[in-house]
């Protein structure tokens, strides 16, 4: 419970500031978008905390976010079907990951380089792949493959044909799997194990867990989700570029999930953290945009306030322990 | 260790609270308008300080931003925040004008929505386009290169830009290799060798386009410099050399390249837009010239538009581009190209107005 | 009476929710040694960190030399001369002997650059090394490359070097084989006859009776008892230290006599391991003791059949069928269950609660593997924490906070519900106090007595003649003999242990 307090009051300080700020700051729409931003951060988080959760980490995540993205415009552009297509990113996601997940666990290499190196390898396949994509070319292309974009982007993103955000689907997802990532987490003997591996490798690995299995397993799922993440984005904005979707994403979501609670040592996080957590950057974002603030100190801005909520956070953590 | 925590926590709360200015709730009546660039760039601050200029000048809210890379999914956020905070009217300078078309109509329908820098569909629904048009811009910048390799001998170009799908670039090269470009050599391909080395190319008139179009280097957080200094390994010894650089950020990474290998004079340098470096540059007789958009007067317009639109007043929509201007050492006469009047400032007296421009916004013009 | 070296008066410290120290005296001499025993959470280790200013006593007083102090801290504490040496081992692992021996207080030019003189630095590591009875070849290395009995040595030379005049040694020999034990005796009657006084704490009684002048019994934070020179005997020390006889240490009660062999090791070698294979067997209903100097070969061994390490050569046999081991995983589906030695490293979850260390190899009974069936989670957890007696005001306590010996038993709890074929012991009750011991001891009679084969790897020679029905001896990587009945004596053990034949 405490290891969410500060994150809790900082998104608490947030919303407070976007009340003020402009008398449509809390306004039904706003609040919609800003939720299906937070959504979309959200599902890349889960991901990244699983892993750091098991004491790893993956750097890979924005490559593999943006990479996914363009996969999908060119596939469906090049005459896939979007609904095939978007199976097919998915695969390649877990794909990633599998590797991640075999090169950390069987050559016993260590995640970060591992992960750093699939970053620019997987940026550099977005190139490959294409340099730009967006809807228009696809529908242009191939007429026949409108509806099926639709209502993908209806479903996952909450958008209609003409691009106006209906509902903030992206926000449901993120809660849907969430919900699933808590139960596998803290209801499921996979949660007990990957708090172990966390923790202690060798006392799970002492234990009979098969540690290298479930390790392989977490960045697969990491992995699927940042797939999951491109998917979004391209369905979500009008252009994607090779090089640049999802670039920062990766530490965006290691920001969302240490917020939330994980400790980078492994071994803490709780899939209600890991929401709250992701909804923060999101929602800084839409703040200094509606305080109309100045470019030059935007990320300064945004730099300080995680850092003073990283700091009251930690003050609290400490309280609640010299009680406890 | 709680005693400290007593006195930080309040303090650190406070703080978040006053990152969040109170205050700046809008005063009822008072028109807001956004501007929205395509990346960061001191382009964009030379265009901040006009759209700050004319906020003052015709009484409205001004929220200028410029997202920190040129990436449409920066963009799209602050273009919609604009419009959830009911903003009336928006300035944007377009970066994928087919991919962003169906969010820009739907945006346009609810807003009062210009163009800038970078002009979308008219099918959009935007209210006009500020800017210059960039292929007749190209084509001055084509006439600086024939000056600086005359059109009789010809030589080797290579061309750097930041992005060939935004309608500002794509023109921009067109331009310049329209220019260049005769009948029986337009886009011809060819293969030249340099140091031993087979390069394909595309002949345009006389000049040889090395790789046969412009290097994209994706914008100026990319690490730009990168791709002069790699071209001008492969160009070692070659002579004619000519190097454009087409967005602002370009001709000064150029210009180091070109100097750490000792090529100065030697490798001809065309710029585009009024870099201070790039200024100083042409000054010292290091690059040829460059042509200007004057993006001051791109914020200056934009913000007296739609404040006008916002107040019910059409009357200022512009319906045709603005004049672009070629700067070099010495300056020249007008001239009128296209039905614009072209004028031909000083380097010197033009990178005068721009630290004029800078300082406005309490920036100086960095160099 | 000359002035005490150390004395404590009445010295009292409250914790949250625990009375550690009520009013606990007592009196060091100079050039004394006082073995401070009593079981874990008798007060022991607070009334060690009173002493060596970890702690500041809530109420009471420490005079050193006669004169009150009170300590700000252990840097404090280090630099009146009064130095403690840790259960748990403070040393960098990752750096030199040598420079473990100088942390802090490196051998430097003199400036603001501080460049370290190598020179002066070896020639001083080699001196204390000497002291302690280490080659002086061990200053260069890492630490984490030296057995855990040298690097116990280590930290007793670097206490050496800070020039102390009260030693606390909290459990020195806890990790120690016997010769480098006696190395330790000796190093301690060194000390004594340079006058430094020394407060030892240990398990081990037969320990206590051959190093220490006086015996000082701590129970429930209070003074429990002062034994000296023939009082000191095994019997009243336990008396004191729980209040009642102990009539039986070693039990054998449940035990009825060896079935057939339930593992069998034939001809075994391991990836990293000795080019000698190793063979013995474990019969179902017996404890079989595993004798050795640190670095026979023992704990790999072990490790080889639980999976932890890569099986090269030979064969284990459960049960007279093959058994295939390449991971953990194998041998615990096998109900072949290992005890570690390192129960903080390779035992436990230590920032878990108990609960989950008790679950955490048993998932695949609570229920699917999608989900945790509670009820039987929490019937699981208070069937074990009863049985075994743990120690613990809840399953969720995080395990790290319980005392060693109630972590030992949730090792063995983690265990016992999966029902072991063969249990492997590695030092089972190494960190552990007088009246865990007795109740693990128990346990491991019961388990025998139910035909669970066990195979107890240990360096406590009482432990070992006391618990075995038989006994294996390696050498270097073999079993060098295997004892049993009258055979089965400490000089005997010896012989094989250090290379000779066996009688």
């Amino acid at each position: 419970m405490t290891r969410i307090l500060g994150v809790l009051g900082l998104l608490a300080v947030l919303y407070a500031g976007l009340w003020l700020s402009s008398e449509s700051g809390l306004s039904g729409r706003s609040l919609t978008s800003l939720a299906n931003d937070q959504g979309r951060y959200g599902v890349v988080t889960l991901g990244a905390a699983l892993v750091i959760i098991t004491g790893g980490i993956d750097l890979s995540v924005g490559a593999v976010v943006g990479c996914a993205a363009v996969l999908f415009g060119t596939l469906t552009r090049d005459g896939l079907h979007p609904y095939p297509a978007a199976l097919a990113v998915l695969l390649f996601g877990a794909g990633v990951g599998l590797a991640n997940g075999l090169l950390v666990t069987r050559l016993k290499l260590q995640p970060f380089l591992v992960t750093l190196c699939g970053m620019f390898v997987f940026r550099g396949a977005a190139r490959l792949v294409g340099t730009v994509v967006d809807q228009s070319q696809v529908t242009e292309a191939h007429p026949e493959f409108a509806g099926a974009m639709n209502a993908l982007t209806y479903v996952l993103v909450g958008k209609d044909e003409k691009g106006a955000l209906v509902f903030p689907a992206m926000f449901a997802w993120l809660l849907a799997l969430a919900a699933a990532v808590g139960f596998f987490l803290h209801r499921t003997a996979y949660g007990r194990y990957w708090y172990a591996i966390g923790y202690n490798e060798q006392a799970a690995r002492y234990a009979g867990v098969n540690v290298d299995r479930h390790r392989t397993v977490v960045y697969v799922v990491c992995s699927a989700l940042a797939a999951l993440g491109g998917l979004l984005l391209f369905l979500d904005s009008s252009t994607v570029q090779a090089d640049s979707a999802g670039a920062g994403q990766e530490l965006n979501a290691i920001l969302g999930a240490v917020l939330g609670g994980c400790s980078l040592r492994g071994g803490e996080g709780t899939a209600v953290g890991m929401v709250l957590g992701a909804m923060v950057l999101p929602a800084i974002e839409k703040l200094v945009t509606f305080v109309g603030m100045g470019n030059r100190v935007i990320p300064v801005v945004i730099g300080l306030t995680l850092l003073i909520g990283t700091i009251v956070d930690e003050l609290i953590r400490r309280r609640s322990r010299l009680r406890g | 260790m709680s005693r400290l925590s007593r006195a930080l926590l309040p303090v650190a709360l406070a703080a978040g609270l006053a990152a969040v200015p109170a205050c700046n709730k809008p005063a009822s009546g008072r028109i807001k308008v956004g501007v929205v660039t395509n990346c960061a760039d001191p382009f964009w601050d030379l265009c901040e300080a006009g759209a700050n200029k004319a906020a003052k000048d015709f009484d409205v809210d001004l929220q200028f931003r410029q997202p920190e890379a040129l990436d449409v999914s920066r963009q799209t956020p602050i273009i919609n925040s604009f419009v959830e905070q009911g903003v009336k009217g928006i300035a944007v300078s377009v970066i994928n004008p087919k991919g962003q078309k169906k969010d820009l109509t739907r945006v346009a329908a609810e807003v009062p929505l210009l163009t800038m820098d970078n002009d979308a569909d008219p099918d959009t629904g935007r209210l006009c386009y500020v800017g210059v048009d960039n292929k007749a811009a190209g084509r001055a910048v084509g006439r600086l290169v024939k000056r600086a390799l005359p059109p009789e001998k010809g030589g080797v170009i290579a061309m750097f830009i930041g992005s060939d799908i935004s309608a500002n670039g794509g023109a921009r090269i067109q331009g310049v290799l329209d220019e260049l470009a005769t009948p029986d050599a337009n886009g011809a391909d060819a293969t030249r060798t340099f140091n031993g080395r087979d390069v394909k190319g595309k002949m345009y008139g006389r000049y040889f386009l090395v790789d046969g179009e412009a290097k994209t280097d994706g914008g100026p957080d990319k690490n730009p410099q990168q791709y002069p200094v790699t071209m001008l390994e492969r160009l070692e010894g070659v002579p004619d050399v000519c190097l454009v650089g087409l967005y602002a950020y370009n001709p000064p990474a150029i210009l180091s390249a070109v100097r750490a290998n000792k090529l100065v004079g030697k490798v001809k340098i065309v710029g585009f837009d009024e870099n201070p470096v790039t200024l100083k540059a042409i000054t010292a007789g290091e690059i040829e010239g460059t042509v200007v958009q004057d993006p001051y007067n791109y914020g200056y317009k934009s913000v007296e538009i739609l404040a006008a639109v916002a107040r019910g007043d059409k009357s200022k929509l512009l319906t045709q581009p603005l004049p672009y201007q070629v700067v070099t050492k010495d300056g020249g006469p007008d001239q009128t190209a296209d039905g614009l009047t072209i004028k031909f400032p000083k380097a010197a007296d033009y990178a005068e107005l721009v630290r004029g421009q800078f300082a406005s916004i309490g920036k100086s013009a960095g160099e | 009476m000359p002035t005490p070296r150390l004395e404590v008066t009445a010295a009292r410290k409250q914790f949250p929710g625990v009375l550690a120290l009520d009013g606990v005296s007592l009196i060091l001499a100079p050039g004394e040694v006082l073995a401070v025993v009593g079981e874990n959470g008798a007060g022991k280790s607070t009334l060690m960190k009173v002493v060596a200013g970890v702690y500041r006593p809530d109420a009471g007083e420490v005079r050193l030399d006669g004169r009150p102090v009170r300590f700000a801290g252990p840097a404090d504490a280090t630099a009146a001369g009064v130095s403690l040496i840790h259960q748990e081992l403070n040393l960098a692992e990752n750096l030199s002997v040598a420079d473990n021996l100088f942390l802090g207080r490196e051998r430097t030019t003199a400036g603001p650059l501080r460049v370290l003189n190598r020179r002066a630095t070896a020639a001083a590591a080699r001196d204390l090394l000497a002291r302690v009875g280490l080659p002086a070849d061990r200053a260069g290395r890492r630490v984490e490359a030296l057995p855990p009995g040298e690097k116990q040595l280590v930290e007793v030379a670097r206490a050496l070097g800070l020039d102390v005049r009260v030693l606390i040694m909290d459990e020195p020999t806890s990790s120690l084989t016997q010769r480098e034990t006696e190395t330790l005796y000796g190093v301690i009657a060194g000390l004594k006859a340079a006058g430094v006084s020394v407060l030892y704490i240990s398990h081990r009684l037969a320990e206590v009776r051959r190093c220490a002048d006086r015996v000082l019994v701590l129970r429930d934070g209070r003074n429990a008892g002062e034994l000296t020179g023939a009082e000191v005997t095994h019997d009243n020390m336990v008396r004191l230290m729980v209040g009642r006889d102990l009539n039986r240490f070693y039990p054998r009660v449940h035990r009825s006599g060896a079935g057939a062999a339930v593992l069998e090791v034939r001809g075994l070698r391991y990836a990293g391991g000795p080019d000698t294979p190793a063979s013995f067997e474990v019969r179902a209903g017996e404890v079989l003791g595993m004798a050795g100097l640190v670095g026979a070969g023992r704990t790999e061994l072990s490790e080889a059949v639980f999976g932890v390490r890569r099986v090269t050569a030979g064969e284990v046999r459960l049960g007279g069928e093959p058994l295939r081991v390449r991971s953990p995983a194998d041998a615990v589906a096998a109900g072949v269950l290992l005890v570690p030695e390192d129960r903080r490293l390779h035992g436990l979850v230590l920032e878990a609660g108990v609960g989950f260390n008790l679950s955490l190899p048993n998932h695949d009974r609570l229920g699917s593997v999608l989900g945790v069936r509670p009820r039987a989670e929490a019937e699981l957890h208070r069937t074990w924490i009863d049985r075994l007696r743990v120690r613990t005001p809840s399953a969720a306590r995080p395990v790290g906070l319980l005392s060693g010996g109630n972590q030992q038993k949730v090792v063995y709890g983690k265990w016992l519900a999966r029902g072991p074929r063969v249990l492997i012991l590695d030092e089972p009750t190494r960190g552990v106090d007088v009246g865990a011991k007795a109740e693990i001891y128990g346990l491991i009679d019961e388990l025998a007595g139910r035909g669970v084969g066990v195979w107890m790897i240990t360096s406590d020679m009482e432990e070992l003649l006391g618990m075995a029905d038989r006994v294996a001896v390696m050498h270097e990587g073999r079993v060098a003999g295997e004892l049993a009945g009258p055979a089965l004596t400490e000089e005997a053990v010896m012989r094989l242990a250090t290379g000779g034949a066996a009688a």
